[in-house]
């Protein structure tokens, strides 16, 4: 979450509620549950952490608001974070799917880019699980086990296709 | 270590203006002797193209194709078949079996073409047909072949002449979940006996089998994945977490 | 009525793509009806001339012919005889024209026109004295004119006029050639045989003029004289009707080729068309109404082109007077459209029907049939092997194909049996009787008409065997690029393919030899003809490699150029 936060700030300063709009935005039905308080507590604690700093706008009509910047420190940890390949064995859909959207929106880095080193990273895993399961005897129990792990994992690269071809299709930014 | 199998500046376009498709734009390869290749991507973006041109099934507009040390995209037709017969081995999507021969006969095929005699083909269709695990339907046609059978007859058929070269397209391709196994169990078997593949493919499984990995996006290469044979220490620990 | 339009819609748009094929059915049914619209307009040509010519010169319903001035007299007062002129003497003279000298006949004739059998003077004038008239085939066989100077007996003659008769068959229908003098001139000729009279007679029902004739020793009825006169024309008739028939069989098997082709190439067509909701009668019915509009265009073309060829072939010899027109009647035009639209339909039905039957699934599952095993040993070399086993699965193609060229051979054996008869009667019409050096304008035209009809013949043989070719190669295209695919060279492809249509083109062949003779010799029988029909046996082995020999380069056209295609598309296709 606090990734995201800091990857969506990365672009232009913004104050909590346009966050919140634009996650919502990016998360569809998945973002119904996404409360105010949930963002402006991340906020809160990446400004703790010295990775944004809080500057106070005065509004004609209503009371002065606060927009969120990045400090270099937390410019250097989105970029880090971007590069970064989730090692998990699983990766969750949602975090890579926020990721890309936030590597779209900061244009820090190319989407395309991170799903590749992420099918890089999946096809060896699968590589890896494959060579076990045909180092079993074709129709022996461990062979179907393994053969589970295959077809998620064949899953999941051909969601990274999708992501591939969703992105490539558009222009970023 | 000279590639057995290589490719410069390699081009195929179709069409022109608005309609223009580049099909192979620009492309480099070189293939060692010995390894495993796969080219992945989305359908349309190529890999087919590429493999009908590196198997002289097609001509390239522009580049040069260079097989085992000789250069292969300006040979004329009957050069190119009698090449294909001992050089490169193909094995299709669709199969591609000939209706009208038995799987014996298909297997025989290429071998007779390339000039063996008719005693010695079938010693060796008999050999393979036993390798692959079909020698009991030898005789059958390929319309009474189940889809996996049918391609394994393909391998069959592909190596009988002993190729330097192996091409595969899609070989997954038309196939359920078990009988792609089969397939895929046959492939890997050739990759542990060191013959030199190339399989394009959009089955990330079949992809996995090999030792290099190619992504191939609108006729260019875009990615490069080397799967080292060993693994790269995720360990069969970490599959805990998949299953 | 929306289906029967989209019916059509489909047939025109098919049409229109395949406007080469749609060209070669044309050109295919066309040369069937142009050849019977000949037929029948020399059919119906036959009878004018004679009946103009018989009216021009008060033709004798009777020719009676006698060494006895009183045998005539009494049968001039037989029953049934309405009238009789004084008898003619006619006698066998020597003709000198130039300086070619041939037997003639003479006939005494007064100055003044006959009642009866009164040529009909087409140049010049009617006799003088010391003059004579030449019978107009026989003058033009001499190829003299009125004022030219002949000797007869050793006696000088100027020619006065050229005449046509019915009193007798015009040269060399008869031989020798009637030349006409006047009865002074003729009393004093010397003659080369006995001299004899010759009396023409009317009847009173000059349609029981065989019937007299018969009771009469001696007696030649007007009929006789006619299909004498007439030999040439209905001799071309004849080759004509047997001619057509043959070219009706190989347009038919040239429709029912193109149409299997079309349908191999088109099967998965017609499963969209039924998937998309089409009845197979709407199938049926678009493949049909598309060759049915091709085989009307054909009747018309051939219609036109056998009215517009028919003078060269309708004329009738010298003898007699030419008939004006010769346009074709309703009967011919009703007839031509029948065969035309009747070849096509029974060739389309079989396989439009067929294909429409087909289920829509397996029309769009795959244009190949499921295999047939046969026979095929496996011992041959590999690409014969594949061409034959490709073969005995298209065995309906495979029994068109052969009996094209079983019907081309035997129709080449006939012609070629024909021609040796014609030459034969050719050169026994020479001797004394007969012009030196002037053709025989009966055989010439039966020869003429040989050629021709081989001609049509052998074109459509050929584009029968560039069909069946083209259709085995589009069936084959996928298995051909295949075995390229696998190492196979385009020569080996070539080769392998041609050579397993020379196997059933072969055994056709050598079929067809047997076949002509028959024909030939069923021909003659029917004709009543005295010709031996025999062929040299060297004539008949120099048929089989010729045919083989152009079946193998017409078939090796369209296949070659199939397995030159490049391979990639055709596998990525299918």
């Amino acid at each position: 979450m606090q990734d995201v936060v800091l990857a969506l700030l990365a672009k232009e300063p913004a104050h909590g509620y346009e966050l919140r709009a634009r996650l919502q935005h990016a998360l569809g039905p998945l973002g119904d549950d996404l409360n105010a308080g949930q963002v402006y507590v991340t906020l809160r604690r990446l400004e703790k952490a010295g990775l944004v700093t809080v500057r106070l706008v005065g509004q004609t009509d209503r009371p002065d608001r606060k927009v969120y910047e990045l400090t270099p420190t937390g410019q250097e940890r989105v970029t880090r974070w971007l590069a970064d390949v989730d090692r998990a064995p699983r990766p969750a859909p949602t975090d890579l799917y926020l990721k890309l959207v936030a590597a779209a929106s900061s244009g820090l880095a190319d989407p395309v880019d991170i799903v590749d080193a992420q099918r890089r990273e999946l096809l060896r895993r699968l590589a890896d699980v494959q060579r076990a399961a045909l180092a079993q005897p074709a129709g022996s129990g461990p062979a179907l086990l393994l053969e589970g792990a295959v077809l998620r994992l064949q899953a999941d690269l051909r969601w990274l296709d999708a992501c591939a071809a969703h992105w490539a299709d558009r222009p970023r930014g | 270590m000279e590639p057995i199998l290589r490719a410069q500046r390699l081009r195929k376009h179709y069409g022109t203006g608005t309609g223009l498709v580049r099909a192979v734009d620009d492309v480099d390869l070189d293939v060692a002797s010995g390894e495993a290749l796969a080219v992945v991507g989305p359908s349309g973006c190529g890999k087919s193209t590429l493999l009908h041109l590196l198997g002289m099934l097609d001509r390239p507009d522009g580049g040069e194709i260079w097989l085992g040390g000789e250069r292969i995209d300006r040979l004329s037709e009957t050069a190119a078949a009698r090449l294909r017969r001992r050089a490169v081995g193909f094995v299709f999507q669709a199969f591609h079996l000939v209706d009208e021969l038995t799987a014996r006969e298909n297997v025989e095929l290429p071998a007779l073409l390339a000039g063996a005699s008719p005693r010695a083909a079938r010693r060796r269709a008999a050999a393979l047909l036993d390798r692959v695990g079909l020698a009991h339907r030898a005789g059958h046609l390929p319309a009474q072949l189940s889809g996996g059978q049918r391609q394994r007859v393909a391998v069959a058929r592909a190596l009988v002449n002993d190729p330097g070269l192996l091409l595969a397209d899609e070989p997954t391709g038309n196939l359920d979940t078990a009988a792609a196994g089969e397939v895929l169990r046959l492939f890997d078997e050739l990759r542990a006996e060191g013959r030199t593949l190339l399989i394009v493919t959009h089955d990330s499984r079949i992809a996995a089998a090999a030792d290099r990995l190619i992504t191939m996006r609108d006729g260019v290469f875009v990615d490069q994945t080397v799967l080292g044979r060993t693994g790269h220490g995720t360990g069969l620990g970490a599959l805990s977490g998949l299953v | 009525m929306g289906r029967l339009l989209l019916a059509f819609r489909l047939a025109w748009r098919d049409l229109r793509r395949h406007r080469a094929q749609a060209f070669w059915l044309l050109v295919a049914i066309a040369a069937t009806t142009t050849t019977l619209t000949l037929g029948l307009l020399v059919r119906n040509a036959a009878d004018a001339p004679w009946d103009r010519t018989r009216a021009a010169t008060a033709g004798p319903d009777a020719v009676a012919t006698a060494s006895d001035a009183r045998a005539l007299a009494a049968l001039a007062k037989a029953d049934g005889v309405a009238d009789a002129v004084r008898p003619f003497p006619t006698f066998a003279v020597r003709l000198g024209v130039r300086d070619v000298q041939v037997n003639a006949v003479v006939q005494g004739r007064d100055t003044a026109p006959s009642r009866i059998d009164r040529p009909y003077v087409t140049s010049g004038s009617w006799l003088r004295r010391g003059s004579v008239v030449v019978e107009r085939a026989f003058a033009e066989a001499l190829r003299v004119r009125p004022g030219d100077q002949v000797t007869a007996g050793g006696r000088r003659f100027t020619v006065a006029g050229i005449a046509v008769t019915t009193g007798r068959a015009p040269y060399p229908s008869s031989a020798p050639g009637l030349i006409w003098t006047t009865r002074a001139d003729a009393a004093r000729l010397p003659a080369l045989a006995q001299r004899r009279l010759t009396m023409p007679l009317r009847l009173e029902d000059p349609s029981a003029a065989p019937a007299f004739a018969a009771r009469h020793p001696g007696v030649t009825p007007w009929q006789a004289l006619s299909e004498y006169a007439t030999a040439e024309l209905r001799l071309a008739d004849n080759a004509l009707i047997t001619g057509s028939w043959a070219l009706a069989i190989l347009a038919g098997l040239c429709v029912a080729l193109l149409v299997g082709g079309r349908l191999a190439e088109q099967s998965r067509r017609v499963g969209l068309l039924k998937a998309a909701g089409a009845t197979p009668a709407v199938v049926a019915l678009a493949l049909l109404a598309e060759h049915l509009f091709i085989a009307v265009a054909a009747a018309v073309v051939g219609l036109l082109a056998g009215w517009a060829a028919s003078p060269l072939l309708t004329g009738p010899n010298a003898g007699l007077l030419a008939s004006g027109d010769t346009a074709p009647t309703f009967g011919v035009v009703a007839a031509v459209l029948l065969l035309a639209l009747g070849v096509t339909a029974t060739a389309t039905a079989f396989p439009a029907l067929r294909g429409a039957r087909v289920t829509t699934a397996q029309a769009l599952r795959d244009p190949v049939r499921p295999p047939r095993r046969l026979g095929v040993p496996s011992g041959l070399p590999v690409t014969l092997l594949l061409g034959l086993r490709i073969a005995a699965r298209r065995v309906r193609r495979t029994v068109l194909a052969a009996l094209s060229t079983a019907v081309t051979v035997a129709m080449i054996v006939a012609a070629l049996a024909m021609n040796r008869d014609v030459a034969r009667m050719d050169n026994r019409a020479t001797g004394p009787d007969f012009v030196p050096g002037a053709g025989n304008p009966v055989t010439e035209r039966v020869s003429q008409i040989v050629l021709v009809l081989a001609v049509a013949m052998l074109l459509l043989a050929a584009v029968n065997a560039v069909l069946t070719a083209w259709a085995t190669s589009l069936d084959t295209l996928r298995t051909s690029a295949l075995a390229r695919a696998l190492g196979a060279t385009p020569r080996q492809i070539t080769s392998g393919l041609v050579a397993a249509h020379m196997l059933p083109a072969a055994a056709a062949a050598a079929g067809g030899i047997p076949l002509g003779l028959a024909v030939y010799a069923a021909a003659r029988a029917v004709g009543h003809s005295s010709a031996s029909g025999h062929v040299p046996i060297l004539w008949l082995a120099a048929v089989l490699p010729t045919a083989l020999a152009a079946i193998a380069a017409l078939t090796a056209i369209p296949v070659r150029q199939a397995a030159t295609r490049p391979i990639a598309p055709t596998l990525t296709t299918t």
